[in-house]
């Protein structure tokens, strides 16, 4: 009846995970938002089995975009709670806090383009597709995202090029 | 810093994520029982509750020999004008059952609250148990299962299914009736207070009047009639006893279901704007203490929103004499919107309540002759005392304060011209 949702669910929710840790930065919420989504699409599986990626991904950023209703009754947790930074790993864990500190930063709809360009590689069509909008807008999301992200960005990885070289 | 370290870095940033690995069976379960909607991971622990509420509190004995969660919810005698209509009882169990499928419970499910609703007709809260188990980081035990259930000319329904956590305060209250226009409150013991509508202070501050509910007419619930909500749900509810997290605000157990019927929680509007304008002001972050989005007093905390607020203008720069300004907008949970100004100083100063369908809804003129903050979704133009046009192709501006008359060209291309105030 739901032939290869177990499968979709087991190939494919880390991956889900990351890009609601990146478009909610907090752990916890994007645990939810995954499993929101994953119980959303169970009941709907045969009506989206042709295309559960394209699905998932919009409606990630919907309800990520949607956390205004929770937002202000339940606080998020604090930054970069979701494991304890081993000293061998400080270099990702910089780096990791402030990404998802500059994207907080970022509107959500620009936050979302970046997400699924540089993360998830999404041609400009296929994020065009997720957000719901034109590939002009994309175009202009992702260029006005990727100007803040990389000012705030720019210190963290010259300091650790520089720390690897 | 090319593309491919932006990918890095967000690669970085998530690398080492992983799902838990009971994801897939909760997710099956989850997607069997549609949603039950599970309560927010708090940060407190389980020793804070406060005494009297439905929040459940781990007590000593139970079957099996080990700790078991007590809650007045389950172990509270049934209240409510139809408590010994015996029929009644059984056949709110019987909806409930059916209701949760083939979810995992305990025993017979219990009913709280079982009585007539005004205008709307039988209306119950039932609760019941669920094999205990650690349901989140913070070391939270879920223990139960409960619900709303009301009259519907099809027979009755559960409207709602929350899990039960310690040191987690289920939603009290719920709408019920075919126009979702009876506010049904279950007394928590926590002193909840109504208010029916917002207003706001000279210095758009949210105002709001609380006065206690009666739960004694009806035997442990209250109930008051509200407008049928559309986009908005003006009335609010507010506990005089703070839950473990020191919060005062009464959720709504269907809320999901009324932003569903309210449009499923599609934006409206355009998505919160961002301009900075002149100099070089930082960008706001999200602790900027200019934003005063969630500032105290501003943000109506014990209100409820089903819809999404509309574009929300955040404009900010620094004027001819270097001090800094923002002008933002806020939109209340009745939807009027706020337009204030902030100038050298981050406290805000209310400069009205603009028409958000205005082609102009932004426009605020500054002291001593230091112009005029204009935003509109749109590529906007200005002239001074009708000389040639000036282009701006942006959507917010700081015009100089001889400017006048304002032309916002449209998505569509429509071309609407405004005199400036």
């Amino acid at each position: 009846m739901r032939d290869g949702f177990d499968d979709f669910v087991r190939s494919r929710s880390t991956g889900l995970l990351r890009i609601a840790y990146l478009l909610t930065g907090d752990r916890h919420s994007a645990e939810d938002l995954v499993q929101e989504v994953l119980e959303q699409m169970y009941v709907k599986w045969r009506r989206i089995h042709g295309m559960p990626e394209a699905y998932a991904r919009r409606a990630l950023v919907n309800r990520a975009a949607n956390r205004w209703r929770r937002r202000g009754r339940r606080p998020e947790a604090p930054l970069g709670s979701h494991d304890v930074a081993a000293p061998d790993h400080s270099e990702h864990v910089v780096v990791r806090d402030t990404v998802v500190e500059a994207l907080r930063a970022l509107p959500a709809r620009q936050r979302a383009a970046v997400v699924l360009r540089y993360l998830e590689d999404l041609p400009v069509a296929e994020v065009a597709r997720a957000l719901d909008c034109s590939e002009g807008n994309v175009k202009s999301s992702v260029s006005r995202g990727l100007t803040r992200l990389r000012s705030a960005l720019e210190p963290v990885t010259t300091t650790t090029e520089r720390g690897r070289a | 810093m090319t593309d491919t370290d932006i990918r890095t870095a967000l690669e970085h940033a998530t690398g080492d994520l992983r799902t838990p690995p009971d994801l897939l069976d909760r997710v099956r379960a989850g997607g069997q029982r549609r949603v039950v909607r599970r309560r927010t991971v708090l940060a407190a622990g389980l020793a804070t509750i406060a005494a009297g509420s439905t929040a459940g509190v781990l007590a000593a004995g139970g079957d099996g020999g080990g700790a078991t969660v007590a809650s007045p919810l389950l172990d509270r005698p049934t209240r409510g004008d139809l408590k010994r209509d015996t029929a009644f009882l059984d056949r709110v169990r019987a909806a409930w059952r059916e209701h949760l499928g083939g979810l995992s419970v305990r025993g017979e499910a219990h009913v709280a609250w079982a009585g007539l609703a005004p205008h709307t007709g039988r209306a119950a809260v039932v609760a019941q148990r669920v094999p205990e188990q650690v349901a989140s980081p913070a070391g939270q035990i879920s223990y139960g299962l409960t619900g709303f259930v009301e009259q519907t000319p099809d027979g009755l329904r559960v409207i709602c299914l929350e899990e039960m956590l310690t040191g987690a305060t289920n939603a009290t209250a719920a709408l019920i009736g075919p126009d979702r226009n009876v506010l049904m409150v279950l007394d928590d013991g926590r002193g909840i207070r109504y208010s029916p509508a917002v207003a706001y202070t000279a210095d758009g501050k949210v105002s709001r009047t609380f006065t206690p509910l009666d739960f004694r007419t009806h035997d442990g619930v209250a109930f008051e009639a509200i407008t049928t909500p559309t986009t908005t749900i003006r009335a609010a509810l507010r506990a005089d006893v703070p839950d473990a997290r020191g919060d005062r605000s009464v959720g709504l157990a269907n809320l999901s279901q009324l932003i569903g019927e309210a449009g499923g929680g599609a934006p409206v509007g355009p998505e919160p704007e961002t301009r900075s304008l002149t100099g070089t002001d930082p960008q706001g972050t999200a602790d900027d203490p200019w934003d005063i989005t969630g500032r105290d007093g501003f943000d109506d905390r014990y209100g409820y929103r089903i819809t999404p607020p509309p574009g929300t203008w955040f404009v900010r720069g620094i004027v001819a004499d270097g001090r800094r300004f923002a002008v933002q907008t806020l939109t209340g949970t009745d939807d009027r919107i706020r337009l204030f100004l902030s100038l050298n100083t981050p406290e805000p100063v209310l400069r009205g309540f603009p028409d958000p369908a205005a082609p102009l809804p932004v426009q605020v003129r500054l002291p001593d002759g230091l112009g005029v903050v204009v935003a509109a979704p749109g590529r906007l133009r200005y002239r001074v005392a009708g000389g040639t046009w000036l282009p701006l192709d942006v959507d917010a501006a700081l015009l100089p304060a001889a400017a006048d008359e304002v032309e916002v060209i449209t998505a569509g291309g429509r071309a609407v011209r405004v005199r400036l105030a």
